[in-house]
């Protein structure tokens, strides 16, 4: 099926000098790094390392101080604005997973994921359902359609998630741990769809402690601590010859 | 036409569409029908309901002989008797007849026509009181309690003379209150006293009746016209004997109308039974307008709450301020003190606005229920977790769509149980609107009864109309809050 169109090497997401407050503290400390399109990059990092907060700045969901960034082509702008039009193409063309799901409960598994191309995208109820029905069949819950999302397992709430993120069409997906919250057999599935996605092309910045998968399906990880960026290459490199001495700590505390 | 079922209900809709119009004094002029106030509920013999839901009384009989000699159609406009004074000024009626004394206040404040009747005071006790033989020699006695009923001449009477005294909005009260011996006096103007205590054998007569006045049919100071019309009408009534001849069948004639004796004696209402069909119509007329009432109240809650909740959750704090003052206020206020405020407080505030009591009864408890609803909407607002604002958000919705498509649908499966509940709870409190002489279902009851005397039968017929009423509501709600609860454990 042809979901996804990547855009080969070009940058896909790119930041410089960027900082970013939270309450009174800087959570983002002047950090420059990019993402190539069609590629798979793993952020890994302490707990309030910044990770999430990196991420939310990427598609506007939240502000940061200054710095450049620019998404898909497009520059967003410091402390909020960002024009609302360039807002919408950043958040249609990078779709964001969070931990928790985030379903609307109020509306069946086909609706949630024909909620975007209709509210958002002006699609007819009829393009909408047929493209959310290929989705939902795409990640394996045809016959969870109708249902609503409070009677699916975790794994399958976040594959739902997946799609309803799919069913925008976009470049890429942000991933904010999206198998902390699963059982191990669960993690599987949607890792496994992951991967699958990353093989159509899709590019991919996934927050993760998957350290296993990110050495398998990740073209780079990258490891933010106290808001910066202290280690970014291969999967090979940085877990098994880093060079600095706070990433093999880290890496130690993980896998253990 | 022996179809006085049919009548009933056409005396109810001219009720309830004379309730909600109110009329401008100028209007004489221009040979429009013109309204007179009076309070059905204050009873016979002035105006009252027969046991066939048509109105009788000998002030209608005066007001139909008036009619025809002024050559103006005047109509009946149901009026809390209290009021019929600040009803007058605010132009709510032209003129007020209900029995209404002659008295130094009045005359403060409105013009009165000559007289129709002189009235006199009758003592009455219950039949066995031996303490006491007439109005002298029971004040004289200490720890006697005495009743009349509010805003007559009786009770500036008793008040000047320091007794012990209990005041009710109509005789009915009072004398009922004598039989059950939690007062030991009733004065009241003899009328009444004939027409309530006389043929009750609990009850006597004390002594002869004392303290004459006068009746009068007020007219506000600004409409001279009208008054001089009334007065040569008037004359015309005494002149030709009419006005005798009416007095003389209701009973009212006697030495001191005129130094001439009357006929014989002939009750009106004794051993008359009112038809469990009339009142029942009756009563489903006074159900129509609490529904309205409560539907109107509602929707008004509702209209004003929404705006004010959304102002409160996603508002400037200076808006959300005034957000909290206005739902403090009026949640914080009796809805009895707020429709009396909205009724006679706002035309006074704003002089011209004439309200009719639905439309203030809309308001009042409107603004007392958008304070409970604009609490719902906010705390169900609040139940929706910011993570659906973000989903909705990241997936390119501005936040208007997100608030339409993604928040508000949740928010209401939570704001839905707490509003029926609210609904049935409006729905009882619309009876208030009987304070500002809406005859809304409760008092309907209360005219019924006051006019048959049988407030234990209408009384439980009313109860059980509220009941079939609001029980399904409370079902409805009880169900959502179960069926939503669900929901929110899986
Ligand atoms: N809404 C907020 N207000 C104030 N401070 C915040 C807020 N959200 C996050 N922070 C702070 O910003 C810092 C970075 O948080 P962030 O969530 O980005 O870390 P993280 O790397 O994603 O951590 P974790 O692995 O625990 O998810 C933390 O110190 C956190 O306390
Ligand atoms: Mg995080």
């Amino acid at each position: 099926m042809d979901l996804i169109t990547s855009k080969g090497s070009r940058k896909a997401i790119e930041l410089r000098e960027v900082w970013c407050r939270r309450g009174q503290r800087s959570v983002i400390q002047g950090v420059n790094f990019s993402v190539a399109g069609g590629e798979t990059v793993a952020l890994i990092g302490p707990s309030g390392g910044g990770k999430s907060t990196l991420l939310r700045c990427l598609n506007g969901l939240t502000e940061f101080a200054s710095g450049e960034i620019s998404v898909c082509g497009r520059r967003l702008l410091p402390n909020g604005k960002t024009p609302f039009a360039d807002l919408r193409y950043v958040r249609t063309s990078l779709g964001m997973i969070f931990q928790d799901y985030r379903l609307f409960p109020h509306k069946s598994v086909l609706a949630n994921v024909m909620e975007g191309p209709i509210s958002v995208q002006g699609k007819t109820h009829d393009e909408a359902r047929a493209l959310a029905e290929g989705l939902i069949r795409r990640v394996g819950l045809a016959d969870f359609a109708g249902q609503s999302p409070g009677s699916l397992s975790g794994g399958q709430q976040q594959r739902v998630a997946i799609a309803r993120a799919l069913a925008m069409k976009p470049t890429g997906l942000l991933c904010d741990e999206i198998t902390a919250a699963l059982d191990p057999q669960l993690k599987s599935e949607v890792l496994g769809l992951l991967a699958q996605l990353r093989e159509e092309g899709l590019t991919i910045l996934m927050v993760t402690h998957e350290i296993g998968f990110a050495r398998k399906s990740a073209d780079r990880i990258v490891l933010l601590d106290g808001g910066k960026i202290i280690e970014d290459g291969p999967p090979e490199k940085v877990l098994n010859h880093s060079e600095s001495e706070r990433t093999r700590e880290f890496l130690q505390q993980v896998i253990g | 036409m022996r179809s006085p079922n049919l009548y009933a209900f056409l005396v109810l809709a001219w009720m309830i569409a004379f309730a909600g119009q109110p009329a401008g004094a100028q209007e004489t002029a221009s040979g429009k029908p013109i309204l007179f106030g009076s309070d059905i509920e204050g009873g016979g013999p002035y105006l009252f309901i027969g046991p066939d839901g048509k109105p009788l009384g000998f002030e209608l009989d005066i007001v139909r002989a008036l009619e025809k000699r002024m050559e103006i159609p005047v109509r009946h406009l149901q009026y809390d008797f209290a009021s019929l004074v600040p009803g007058l000024l605010k132009g709510d009626f032209a003129m007020a007849m209900n029995g209404l004394e002659v008295t130094p206040e009045r005359k403060e404040k409105v013009r009165f026509t000559r007289p129709y009747y002189i009235y006199r005071q009758q003592l009455a006790a219950r039949a066995g009181e031996k303490r006491f033989e007439d109005l002298d020699s029971a004040m004289g006695i200490s720890g006697l309690r005495f009743a009349t009923m509010e805003a007559t001449a009786a009770e500036r009477f008793l008040r000047q003379k320091g007794v012990d005294l209990a005041t009710y909005p109509s005789p009915t009260e009072a004398y009922a209150e004598l039989a059950l011996g939690r007062i030991d006096a009733v004065l009241l103007d003899l009328p009444m006293a004939v027409f309530y205590a006389k043929k009750n054998p609990q009850l006597r007569f004390c002594g002869p009746p004392v303290e004459p006045g006068e009746y009068a049919i007020a007219v506000a100071p600004s409409n001279p016209e009208l008054l001089e019309k009334l007065n040569s009408a008037l004359i015309g009534m005494i002149d030709s004997g009419e006005l005798r001849q009416i007095l003389e069948k209701w009973d009212l004639w006697d030495e001191v109308q005129v130094s001439l004796a009357g006929g014989g004696l002939h009750d009106h209402s004794q051993s008359q039974k009112w038809s469990v069909f009339t009142i029942l119509q009756m009563l489903m007329g006074g159900a129509l307008i609490t529904i309205a009432l409560t539907v109107c109240s509602f929707a008004f809650a509702i209209l004003i709450g929404f705006p004010l909740a959304l102002l409160r959750v996603y508002g400037p704090s200076p808006l959300r301020l005034l957000v909290i003052i206005h739902v403090e206020f009026f949640r914080g206020i009796p809805v009895y003190l707020l429709l009396l405020l909205v009724y006679f407080g706002l035309p006074e505030l704003l002089p011209g606005l004439s309200l009719n009591p639905f439309v203030a009864s809309v308001i009042g408890l409107g603004l007392n229920y958008s304070a409970y609803e604009s609490e719902i909407y906010r705390s169900a607002l609040q139940t929706v977790p910011a993570g659906q604002w973000e989903a909705a958000l990241s997936l390119g919705m501005d936040r208007i769509t997100a608030f339409r498509r993604i928040i508000a649908p949740q928010a209401m499966r939570v704001a839905l149980p707490p509003m029926t509940g609210d609904l049935v709870a409006l729905f009882k409190d619309t009876s208030i609107a009987g304070a500002i002489s809406l005859v809304e279902l409760n008092k309907q009851y209360q005219i019924l009864a006051k006019s048959s005397l049988q407030f234990l039968e209408i009384g439980l017929m009313t109860a059980l109309i509220y009941l079939v009423l609001s029980v399904p509501l409370g079902w409805l709600s009880r169900h959502l809050e179960k069926s939503m609860g669900k929901d929110e454990n899986n």
